[in-house]
């Protein structure tokens, strides 16, 4: 089957590229976890990653994943670090840093549809590390590895994803995967924070956490972003977790073998509470355990679609 | 509980004329309360041997009506902040000689009602002195200033039952904000409308007698303007909305527009803005200085004309106190508001006389639909066995004065004192006690 040429985002994607992802991200986790810790597999290939917008698991994994895979990685700090700061375009430093020749571009960018403008200039893959509240198709991915590492499948499991939704590209990802493998997905928060028209990506609305986590399988977790864009959706942190944060008594109500995943960085009572973060529910750690795993399997299946190995 | 009055001991009226549309009431009958609770209402005569055995007070109710105690959802009492031009207590004798035994605190207080200590802390002046219940409205957003919101869910856990800003939220984007964040929490935004650059320094309603007078005017433009945006937006979110004190023909016909669509929007308005015109203010009386404005002939037909139709589901009484110094001044610097929870019920029967409403729609406009709208309907406002002992008896003939010996409320800014009106609050009972009569 074709391999897809970029990765930009989980909604192009059918269901078989998806598992192309997932089944090699599956067996790659199981020779990491048997112990093995490089591959030769992109000797001599360079990954560059371009990030306009800070990151710990992201960033950390992708190069990970590179140099595992026998890659040369090199990093470059979009705004301060770069001549964007002297007035360059995210075209021309694109461009510029294809002249070099490397193999791929991971890119992150604070506005949605940035890797599909740069797709239109550039010949080598792009991969989209997270664009504005757009996309974040390797986040989608190693959540759905986490799930499938619990439940085997993820058809016909109720998933609830609780927060900003409305702002947030881990979610939007998170609905488009999930619902191509056959879950039921819900979302929950104050109206303000839910996207307009959420009915529409086919998902049920809660305004009750209670009643949003009661049945669930997987409750997905956050973060309350309470800077300027959120001065108006919500009263104030203590309000938000007040009504949706994730307590203790509120994980209670779950049920006996649902996980908690969180996508990171956490603001421990704000959306979570520290001890529910760190409970046995817990599977924070582990999505970033399988981060490393997917986006190796990212950097191979397009390797492969471009007949590099 | 909310009010300084207790559990009353058992009560027994009979032969009243008993009105509650809320469950097609409107017969002849006897009522019996108990501790704070409706235990009976039925035939003449029923409950004879069960008052004696309760050893009920019994109230001859024969030749008045009985309806369930008045609810106002506008109240505008400075406590914490003015308590020496009313308070609660002075209010809350005020509500019941007006037949009201519920009025709901809308947050003008100083500090601003816009966090969950502050409704603890008025709930707990309420208890202290009001002899009628008091329910709470937040604010919608901090410190009333229409930049962020306040902690409304914190509010409404702490007892609130709405939340308003006791004026307009100016910044559209953040009204939208508020009705989607009310959804939360299933409860009504009031909104005050009014857009505040057409009112300017606007100090009566704008037209020829605001011409002659030589004072600056408020267009109806001024409240249409944003009654039209809130209806909007209540369209776009699916928020619940109640408009205060509507006075213009335009914002009821675009409430009359709203309500056939479906929208989720109740509005009300007050008696003064239905029985007064701008000609009143002829003689620069500043007790006829209100927000907003007294109107024209065209605007008191359409609001009473709403008031008989459904377009405007209940009368809320406005009441603001206001020093009498405060009053002692040239109009435009005067304080504005007038005093009206002993008022409202005269001024209401007198477009029931003229039959433009009927007894049963009033009681739907001071009791029923207050109840809903603050979602209390079946506990209050209603006249059935559960219900709160919450009634109000009327003799609608009794003619008297409104004047200074008879007013109860602290503060005198009412441009009533010393008429006539016909019909009078004869008892009223709150928890199954009599708070006056």
């Amino acid at each position: 089957m074709k391999h897809p040429a970029h990765l930009l985002g989980i909604e192009d994607l059918g269901v078989e590229e998806i598992r192309l992802f997932l089944d090699e991200g599956k067996k790659i986790k199981k020779q990491l976890s048997g112990g093995e810790r490089k591959w030769d597999t992109l000797r001599g290939r360079t990954v560059v990653s371009l990030f306009f917008e800070a990151s710990t698991r992201t960033r950390g994994s992708f190069e990970m994943a590179a140099k595992r895979l026998g890659a040369d990685f090199i990093h470059m700090a979009g705004d301060s670090n770069t001549s964007v700061s002297k007035g360059e375009t995210l075209v021309d430093t694109a461009r510029n840093l294809e002249a070099m020749n490397p193999d791929f571009l991971v890119l992150r960018h604070s506005s949605s549809g940035a890797p599909q403008l740069l797709v239109k200039h550039l010949k080598i893959p792009v991969i989209n590390a997270g664009d504005g509240f757009h996309e974040h198709p390797t986040q989608a991915l190693l959540d759905a590895l986490t799930i499938e590492e619990r439940f085997g499948s993820i058809k016909g499991l109720k998933v609830t994803i609780v927060g900003d939704v409305a702002h947030s590209r881990v979610a939007r990802s998170n609905i488009h995967l999930l619902k191509k493998l056959g879950a039921k997905v819900s979302v929950c928060g104050p109206p303000t924070l839910l996207p307009p028209q959420t009915e529409k990506l086919g998902v049920t609305a809660h305004y009750s956490l209670a009643e949003a986590i009661k049945d669930a399988n997987v409750v997905m977790m956050l973060r309350i972003q309470f800077e300027r864009q959120n001065d108006k959706q919500i009263p104030s942190t203590a309000e938000y977790y007040k009504f949706f944060g994730l307590s203790s008594e509120r994980a209670k109500l779950m049920k006996k073998d649902a996980i908690i995943m969180h996508p990171g960085p956490m603001n421990r009572g704000v959306e979570i509470a520290p001890e529910v973060a760190d409970g046995e529910a817990s599977v924070i750690l582990h999505q970033v355990t399988n981060g490393v795993a997917i986006r190796m399997a990212v950097l191979k299946i397009l390797a492969e679609g471009r007949k590099w190995i | 509980m909310t009010t300084k009055t207790p559990l009353g001991k058992a009560l027994h009226i009979t032969g009243a004329h008993l009105v509650d549309p809320a469950v097609k009431l409107d017969r002849k009958g006897d009522v019996l309360l108990d501790k704070g609770k409706i235990v009976g209402v039925g035939k003449p005569g029923e409950f004879k041997s069960k008052a004696k055995s309760l050893k009920a007070r019994e109230i001859d109710g024969a030749g008045m009506i009985l309806a369930p105690g008045f609810i106002d959802l506008q109240t505008l009492v400075h406590e914490p902040g003015a308590e020496h031009v009313e308070d609660f207590g002075s209010a809350s004798l005020a509500a019941a000689a007006g037949g009201f035994t519920t009025i709901t605190s809308m947050p003008c207080s100083t500090p601003v009602h816009d966090n969950a200590f502050m409704t603890d802390f008025i709930a707990r002046r309420a208890k202290e002195k009001s002899h009628v219940r008091v329910e709470f409205v937040g604010a919608v957003t901090a410190g009333r200033e229409g930049k962020r919101l306040a902690e409304i869910g914190s509010m409404i856990a702490a007892g609130a039952r709405a939340v308003g800003d006791v004026g307009p939220i100016m910044d559209s984007y953040l009204m939208r904000k508020a009705l989607e964040y009310c959804k939360t929490f299933s409860v009504p935004l009031i909104s005050v409308a009014e857009d505040r650059g057409l009112v300017g320094q606007g100090v009566m309603n704008e037209g020829f007698n605001s011409n002659r007078l030589g004072l600056r005017g408020i267009p109806p433009a001024a409240e249409e303007i944003m009654v039209w945006r809130d209806l909007v937006l209540a369209r776009h979110t699916g928020g619940r909305l109640h408009f205060s004190s509507l006075t213009t023909r335009g914002s009821i016909e675009a409430v009359r527009r709203a309500k056939e669509e479906g929208l989720a929007v109740t509005a009300d308005t007050s008696p003064h803005y239905f029985s007064l015109t701008s000609d009143a203010i002829a003689g620069y009386d500043p007790n006829f200085k209100c927000f907003p404005p007294l109107r024209a002939e065209e605007d008191c037909e359409a609001l009473i004309e709403a008031l008989a139709d459904g377009t405007l589901d209940l009368i809320s009484t406005q009441h603001l106190p206001q020093s009498a110094s405060s009053k002692e001044m040239a109009f435009e610097l005067a304080a504005p508001g007038m005093i009206g929870l002993e008022t409202a019920l005269p001024l209401a029967l007198e477009q029931v006389k003229a039959k433009r409403l009927k007894l049963t729609r009033l009681v739907e406009l001071f009791a029923s639909n207050p109840a809903k709208v603050l979602g209390l309907k079946g506990e209050r406002g209603t006249i059935k066995e559960g219900a709160a002992a919450d009634l109000v008896l009327l003799d609608l003939d009794a003619t008297y004065s409104y004047d200074d010996r008879r007013a109860k409320s602290a503060a005198r800014n009412s441009p009533f004192l010393g008429r006539k009106f016909r019909g009078a609050v004869v008892l009223t009972v709150v928890n199954g006690t009599v708070v006056h009569e």
